[in-house]
């Protein structure tokens, strides 16, 4: 539930923020959206399955995102889409945690959780 | 039913036991969200900010581009008020002497020549349009419109073909009139037309037919626009009427060069 309210609150200090961010950056920022929302949802469904790390999530969630940023802007630099690389790999991510956390809200854990990272 | 129901309620003791610990594991995870949700709402506005300034100005734009043209119409019916005035000064005028009546004749010399009265004759009728017809994705959406290039061309080549009087969609072709393209619509005497077009032309109706007829001509030409679904139809007629030019002819830079003042523009020339 914290998380879901941390997500909410994030999102209305980011409407009060008077700070804008330019349109050049925004391809980055959507690949970091993208690292950040698997790594919470990563996190989540650690915490639930009682395997949290603090220290694995925090490299993760900074580490990942960087990582996203840096390889989409070599991808901008050598003229190749590399952030459709961070974009798959994330998306699969999200999606296996995301069933992984709904089977253990609805209390009914695989047996063979998948796992991608 | 109630299998089910018992099995709940006994994985209900593991999740509470792991609710002691929640806190551990959810603040780092909310405080990250917090980072995230952020990120999302900054993201999601720079992404509605962006197209923005163009689409923002275009309401000021539009307004602004209305306040004119009723400027303009205003202006065109007060013209046209003028004119006529001017024509029953000129009736006056007339009643009296021979002088006054060979003055008169030369008016409506010069007021044909430069289409401000209504024509009639024979003639042709254009009407060219747009494809109702959406381009594919491996299509053109150029070559499935009606461009000003295509207008001008046209009244182009009508004028080569002897045309006496031109008009497009009610706007009468003079000596300083201009076909441009402003987004979706042409303009014709600063006048927004949109498609169907009709040209009008009064002439020889067989060489204004031949000259856009001429092979590797006109029509042919327009093929582009003719094969994806557009419309260039011409039609021969007996008789048909052209109204008057309803813009300005006022020369605010241009003089007229009379011999006199010629050698004095020369002589300023070589100074």
């Amino acid at each position: 539930m914290w998380v879901v309210v941390g997500a909410l609150v994030g999102v209305i200090i980011g409407m009060w923020l008077p700070y804008q961010i330019p349109v050049s950056l925004s391809r980055y920022i959507s690949v970091g959206i993208l690292a950040g929302l698997d790594s919470v949802i990563g996190g989540t469904r650690a915490g639930l399955e009682t395997r949290f790390d603090y220290l694995v999530f925090a490299s993760g969630f900074v580490v990942n995102t960087i990582l996203a940023v840096l390889v989409t802007y070599i991808g901008v630099v050598l003229g190749a889409d590399l952030y459709l690389a961070a974009v798959v790999t994330f998306g699969l991510r999200i999606f296996a945690n995301l069933g992984a956390v709904r089977r253990h809200l609805l209390r009914r854990p695989s047996a063979h959780p998948p796992t991608l990272s | 039913m109630n299998l089910e129901f018992t099995s709940i309620e006994v994985e209900d003791a593991p999740v509470m036991r792991r609710g002691d610990g929640a806190r551990s594991w959810q603040i780092p995870v909310a405080l990250a969200a917090v980072v995230l949700g952020m990120a999302i709402s900054l993201q999601f506005r720079a992404q509605a900010k962006a197209p923005s300034p163009n689409s923002s100005q275009r309401p000021d734009l539009l307004a602004q581009l209305k306040t004119i043209e009723t400027e303009r119409n205003r202006l065109s019916s007060e013209l046209a008020e003028t004119r006529e005035r001017m024509a029953e000064i000129e009736k006056a005028l007339g009643q009296g002497k021979s002088l006054n009546q060979e003055l008169l004749s030369q008016f409506d010399g010069a007021r044909l020549q430069a289409g401000l009265t209504t024509l009639k004759g024979p003639g042709i009728v254009v009407r060219l349009s747009d494809s109702v017809r959406q381009p594919g994705p491996d299509e053109v959406p150029y070559d499935f419109i009606v461009h000003d290039i295509d207008l001008s061309a046209l009244v182009n080549e009508l004028w080569a073909s002897g045309a006496e009087a031109v008009e497009i969609n009610g706007q009468r072709i003079v000596a300083r009139s201009s076909i441009r393209c402003v987004g979706p619509t042409v303009l014709v005497n600063t006048n927004r037309i949109a498609s169907p077009f009709i040209v009008k032309a009064i002439g020889d109706v067989d060489h204004l037919e031949g000259g856009l007829k001429m092979p590797g001509g006109y029509l042919d030409s327009m093929s582009r626009l003719t094969s994806n679904g557009g419309e260039v139809v011409i039609s021969r007629m007996r008789e048909l009427q052209i109204g008057a030019y309803q813009g300005s002819l006022i020369y605010r830079y241009a003089v007229p060069v009379t011999p006199d003042s010629e050698t004095e523009v020369g002589k300023a020339g070589e100074q």
